[in-house]
């Protein structure tokens, strides 16, 4: 572990950053930014559908709730790896 | 992959799911394994409990009771919002007895990974994603795919070093760094990628560094590296990973991170890092063509501690073959 690193760690960039940046390294952006430029942001609208993660919880919800499931299958669970 | 998207993020869509409970589920374990809640799937499906081969992704609506109404497997908005109101106009249609819920204890399952998420443990939230090719922000962003990985309560001392004194140093064992490696350091952006084999994997190394310390709050600064290629040859012996199309492939990355370890109550309060690597290969599944060890891909992984949510307790995906001993896999 690198000073500079430690110091990115603590979310202090020490170069100017832009659109046209080309750097893209560990050493070089602290670490809000790459939880920023990965993480799935408001565009993901779907995340905010309060999902059940399974059948059997969502026909039972269903059954309390009174209502259809409506159930969305994937090979690889869709709200995980998919 | 697509779906996410192109039908999930349509305001419309989301306003007429609020008609029904919505869920989510993995219909690869649906279609073929043994347990009850997976013979209940198929007999409401199929007409059968025994297993179904083929694709059977898609949309499904369903009645309390099980009684399937509509199903259609599409990446189009506006199909998905035609088949939500065809799915209510049959639900509707049902008479008052027909709408009445089962006892749960008919679908319920014997197992599911889920059972095992180690709640007092470690879990990590692991985001990844292509890459722009210069810099980190982008006007577009790339695709993206998530997992959970897993540490049991008893693994979070192999974490730590054992003096937490600033400037120690230590390395996280090889059997945890390689489950990082076989299970998560993956190219998993654009779809489904098959685990590494232990004999795949080149490099898994991470580094704990002591820093700060206030009370009982000690800073832990975290690096490392991994590299791992795989010639395509399937070794893993009887898994569900057997039949995965998987091709040559490989990945070479870097892991720069930070925790806060509670050393009263020994668990971490908070854990971040970022892991920035180059791809290469794939399975078929994972839309890399073209996209060779002289040309890769560049992808983003980020892992953080997960909430609450029921989602941030789905098990990783190579749960089955994390060789955990405290994970157990379904009885015969």
């Amino acid at each position: 572990m690198t000073p500079l690193s430690i110091l990115l760690l603590l979310n202090v960039c020490l170069i100017p950053i832009s659109s046209d940046d080309p750097v893209c390294s560990l050493e070089e952006q602290p670490l809000k930014n790459w939880k920023q430029a990965i993480e799935p942001g408001p565009e993901d609208r779907w995340l905010t559908i309060p999902w059940h993660t399974s059948l059997h919880e969502g026909l039972k919800k269903a059954g309390e709730e009174g209502k259809p499931m409506l159930l969305w299958l994937m090979n690889g669970h869709p709200l995980g790896c998919t | 992959m697509a779906g996410r998207r192109s039908v999930w993020n349509d305001p419309r869509v989301i306003e007429k799911v609020l008609s029904f409970t919505p869920a989510t589920d993995e219909v690869w374990r649906l279609q073929r394994h043994p347990d009850k809640e997976c013979q209940f799937f198929r007999q409401q499906v199929a007409g059968r409990t025994t297993p179904i081969g083929g694709s059977w992704q898609g949309l499904y609506v369903f009645s309390p009771s099980g009684k399937l109404l509509v199903r259609q497997n599409t990446l189009q908005a506006d199909k998905a919002l035609i088949l939500l109101e065809k799915g209510l106009a049959a639900w509707e249609a049902l008479p008052a007895e027909e709408r009445l819920p089962i006892d749960p204890f008919i679908y319920e399952p014997a197992h599911r990974w889920e059972l095992f998420y180690p709640s007092d443990g470690l879990v990590l939230r692991s985001t990844s994603r292509d890459l722009p090719e210069k810099g980190l922000r982008s006007e577009t962003r790339g695709r993206w795919n998530r997992d959970h990985i897993w540490f049991h309560h008893s693994e979070l001392k192999e974490w730590i070093p054992t003096s937490l004194k600033s400037g120690q140093v230590h390395s996280l064992p090889a059997g945890l760094a390689m489950r990082l490696a076989r299970f998560h350091i993956v190219d998993n952006v654009s779809g489904q990628e098959g685990p590494f084999s232990p004999e795949d994997i080149e490099k898994a190394e991470v580094t704990i560094t002591v820093g700060d310390r206030e009370a009982d709050k000690v800073t832990l600064l975290l690096s490392g590296e991994f590299r791992s290629e795989s010639d395509g040859v399937y070794k893993l012996g009887e898994t569900d990973w057997k039949h995965f199309p998987s091709r040559t492939r490989g990945v070479s990355a870097e892991l720069v991170g930070i925790a806060t370890w509670n050393s009263t109550s020994l668990r971490f309060e908070s854990f971040e890092a970022a892991v920035s690597g180059k791809v290469w290969g794939g399975s078929g599944l994972n839309g890399r063509r073209g996209i060779t060890e002289v040309k890769p891909a560049r992808v983003g992984w980020f892992l953080e501690m997960t909430g609450d949510s029921p989602s941030s307790k789905l098990a990783p995906a190579f749960v089955d073959v994390y060789g955990a001993d405290w994970i157990k896999p379904p009885t015969p």
